[in-house]
């Protein structure tokens, strides 16, 4: 093969190489699905979501509807532990095995529920307006 | 057949020999990652966002049945189990199997947000286990 041909192959080899690559990119990425293991911000969205009557958690509650973000940040500011505890049994089934450490922060105060994670794998965070006023922060790291 | 020395196949030539080559390790490239994927995690079929039902009376009521014997035909697995848990209640574990459950099973968890007969909304933790 003279110098030209075999420059038109390398050039051919080039062209189809890349253009193969390009079209498998979509189909590579497109393969895996969705995820089917809950992840942090799934997590975190559910906890955000939640809209429950107080007389679920507490005792004595009234039967007000009330989102769950509410009555954590009443913990947080009062010491209780009905909906902490509540999001502590959630995660406790969602993560399995997997250790876990949710901070939950209201004004200057904060409450921690979990463990340590010595290695993180991932992790969200999110803030949602509170009906008293404010804003609740939550940090949540999976090992 | 002679060796083309002269080099008169050219552009042309080199590009059809070449595309086969090509062709076939793309459609190697490509269909991988999802062999591997999917040998590995037998539920990466199944659609989370299908687990729906409602809590009627403090008790879940699952509405899922339909979505998982569609599940079972098209990815032709044995069997496949859902257990729903409203976590923090007193409420049994709601468990729809379909199909035969006896043999090796993959189970993942999730969670899902499902109204309440109250104008509510509660957490589910599904525990979801398919056997191959």
């Amino acid at each position: 093969m003279n110098r030209r041909g075999l420059v038109s192959l390398v050039d051919a080899m080039l062209f189809l190489l890349i253009v193969s690559l390009a079209l498998s990119v979509p189909l590579y990425l497109d393969a895996g699905g969705d995820p089917v293991d809950a992840d942090p911000s799934t997590m975190l969205d559910d906890l955000c979501g939640a809209r429950m009557r107080m007389s679920d958690l507490y005792p004595g509650g009234d039967g007000s509807l009330l989102p769950l973000t509410d009555m954590l940040a009443m913990d947080v500011v009062t010491g209780t532990d009905a909906a902490l505890s509540y999001a502590g049994s959630y995660l406790d089934e969602v993560t399995g095995v997997s250790p876990y450490r949710l901070t939950l922060g209201y004004g200057d105060l904060s409450v921690v529920i979990g463990d340590e994670v010595p290695e993180p794998v991932s992790g969200a965070s999110a803030e949602v307006p509170v009906t008293a006023g404010g804003r609740l922060r939550m940090t949540l790291v999976i090992g | 057949m002679r060796r083309d020395t002269a080099g008169a196949t050219g552009f042309a030539g080199a590009m059809v020999a070449t595309m086969v080559v090509v062709t076939v390790l793309s459609a190697y490239m490509a269909a991988a990652p999802y062999l591997l994927h999917y040998e590995g995690d037998p539920l990466i079929g199944f659609d989370t966002g299908r687990l729906t039902g409602t809590v009627e009376d403090g008790a879940f009521v699952p509405g899922y049945d339909d979505y998982l014997h569609s599940y079972l035909e098209v990815h032709g697995h044995r069997g496949v189990e859902v257990r729903a848990m409203l976590v923090g209640t007193d409420a049994p574990e709601v468990v729809t199997t379909v199909g035969g459950m006896d043999g090796e099973v993959t189970w993942k968890r999730v969670s899902a947000l499902v109204d309440r007969d109250d104008g509510g909304k509660q957490i589910v933790v599904f525990g979801v286990g398919v056997c191959v």
